[in-house]
């Protein structure tokens, strides 16, 4: 079983399309500190297995929920907003 | 034969284009969870009223105030060249035009937006303006908006980004942005995430969070935040470039363009070239309008349109979209921008139309389109720019074998020398190509086949 804090692939970089420039495996796998990019199946595939990794740690259905679509940028906005708003007040 | 053609100041387009007012059936709106659609007070405190107003118009035509021209001069009219290299090489009678958007200070197509945005902050009376960015390209835009316009700008940069692309961030610096790395100290969200993960590289949603966030809590309310893609009002200010491509094509005799292409990612790309050309589809006239995208994740050229959530939890409100269903995993392939689960409403609606006719590249046909592209034309492009011109190839060799001498535009969405390593698999050949299964997108249909179906408003025109 892999641990989840490291992996032998953390040293491995490729190019991250959202920041624009390249980052190592361990920032896809560990980004906030909980769990991976949702792009990290996308990003990863042609350097090593790394569906095959993400089962050694999580569930199909955290897997599922990783790599899950973005809100729409509207509606994120609205709920950001409205949260920032309820902690502020 | 002129390969760059330009347009002097007094030439530049004086109004914006807005499709929403020539679609024939209209764009319907975003709902919120409790199924009522949002509205311009839910926006309110994010986006100044005068851009609210944008976002929501049905109005065809608006006028670009004076003030932003003038800034827009910098730069605009920007070129639009001949690719009469690659034309040669394929021996088609073709004509292809592209339209070159990597001329303005800060080297891409953004600043269309972000100075449009900026100036209409001031107009409101907002001083200062938040936003996002990863490596910096949004974020530059940005700020250079703000230098010219005297407005504050802050701008929250992933600290990953932060701490490699430190040119990026004096480019800011230098416009007088101040330009922090997020998570940080200044909002409750990045200390949310900072008091757990001390040492976290960041990430986009956090910057996002406190960007917004610093926005909102202004006890003033002289602050809003700024976004450089995917809505309405960004495609609106965007249309300058389809706009100005029109004249520019009119000075070199092209009295009709017969093929549009863009890649269809985040959208205001290919909006921005391509929604004037679909008003003139509209009305009447004979263009075939190509958004691309990539085989292996066909939102357009395979999907049906339906309501469809946002996540596989189910829990976002329901926005009309193309859509592969909430439980799609879009299978891997390189062209990053391109990979999106739904379109936006107004490419949406004008393919249920019929007024573009999406079209899939795998990836391999357009990495060879883009290596023929560097050896004619010089460019090495990006791999998402990589789409079109394959598309663009594609184009040109049919015009070759009908014999026709077809005009063919599209849009320069930048370089990819930031991309090599893309490039180097390809030519190691490590890249795989991964068509969507036609059983797999009907299992996926399967998750969206309870949900509220959108109604497919149509005129059946097109």
């Amino acid at each position: 079983m892999v641990k989840k804090g490291s992996s032998k692939y953390d040293d491995l970089t490729a190019r991250c399309p959202m920041l624009g420039h390249p980052v190592p495996f361990h920032y896809c796998r560990d980004s906030v500190g909980e769990m991976p990019c949702r792009k990290i199946l996308d990003c990863w595939h042609e350097r090593f297995d790394v569906h095959s990794y993400l089962r050694e740690i999580y569930s199909e259905e955290e897997i599922g929920m990783i790599v899950s679509p973005p809100k729409p940028k509207l509606l994120q906005i609205i709920e950001l907003a409205r949260k920032a708003r309820g902690n502020s007040g | 034969m002129a390969v760059k053609i330009l347009l002097n100041e007094d030439e530049i387009p004086r109004q914006w284009y807005n499709l929403a007012a020539d679609l024939p059936s209209p764009l319907q709106p975003p709902l919120g969870p409790d199924g009522n659609p949002i509205g311009p007070d839910d926006l309110a405190p994010v986006f100044p009223m005068n851009l609210i107003e944008q976002e929501v118009s049905q109005q065809r035509w608006i006028d670009i105030p004076e003030g932003i021209l003038e800034i827009l001069y910098r730069w605009r009219p920007s070129p639009l060249r001949r690719a009469v290299y690659l034309e040669k090489a394929l021996g088609t009678p073709a004509r292809i035009y592209y339209k070159d958007e990597g001329v303005s200070p800060p080297g891409s197509h953004k600043p269309n937006t972000a100075v449009a945005q900026a100036w209409y902050n001031k107009e409101f009376g907002i001083k200062r303006i938040t936003t996002e960015t990863g490596a910096g390209q949004w974020g530059s835009a940005l700020a250079f908006a703000c230098a010219i316009l005297g407005l504050e700008c802050k701008v929250y940069m992933v600290r990953i980004s932060f701490d490699q692309k430190p040119f990026r961030k004096l480019m800011m610096n230098v416009w007088g942005a101040e330009c922090l790395a997020s998570p940080s100290t200044n909002t409750q969200a990045g200390r949310d995430i900072l008091a757990k993960h001390p040492d976290t590289p960041g990430s986009l949603g956090i910057a996002i969070s406190e960007a917004i966030e610093d926005a909102v809590s202004d006890p003033t309310g002289k602050t809003r935040y700024s976004l450089g893609s995917v809505l309405n009002h960004v495609m609106l200010h965007q249309s300058i470039i389809g706009l100005e491509a029109k004249k520019q094509l009119a000075k070199v005799g092209e009295k009709k363009v017969d093929v549009v292409i863009g890649c269809a990612g985040g959208g205001s790309n290919f909006a921005g070239l391509a929604f004037p050309f679909v008003s003139d589809k509209i009305n009447g006239a004979q263009i075939e309008i190509i958004p691309v995208e990539p085989t292996s994740c066909p939102t357009l050229t395979r999907a049906p349109f339906a309501y469809d959530h946002g996540d596989v939890a189910k829990m976002t409100p329901l926005l009309p979209m193309h859509s592969l269903g909430h439980e799609f995993v879009s299978p891997p392939i390189h062209a990053g921008g391109l990979r999106y689960h739904g379109m936006a409403p107004l490419v949406s609606q004008a393919v249920v139309e019929g007024l573009l006719t999406p079209r899939a590249f795998d990836q391999l046909h357009c990495y060879e389109s883009a290596l023929l592209w560097a050896k004619t034309e010089g460019y090495i492009p990006a791999p998402e720019t990589s789409h079109a011109i394959a598309a663009v190839i594609g184009e040109a060799k049919k015009a070759k074998e009908e014999g026709k001498e077809k005009v063919i535009l599209f849009n320069w969405s930048g370089h990819g020398l930031m991309d090599l390593s893309g490039y180097e698999n390809f030519m190691n050949g490590k890249l795989i190509d991964y068509p969507l299964p036609e059983e797999d997108l009907q299992e996926s249909l399967k998750s969206i086949a309870g949900l509220p179906k959108a109604p497919m408003v149509k005129t059946g025109k097109w």
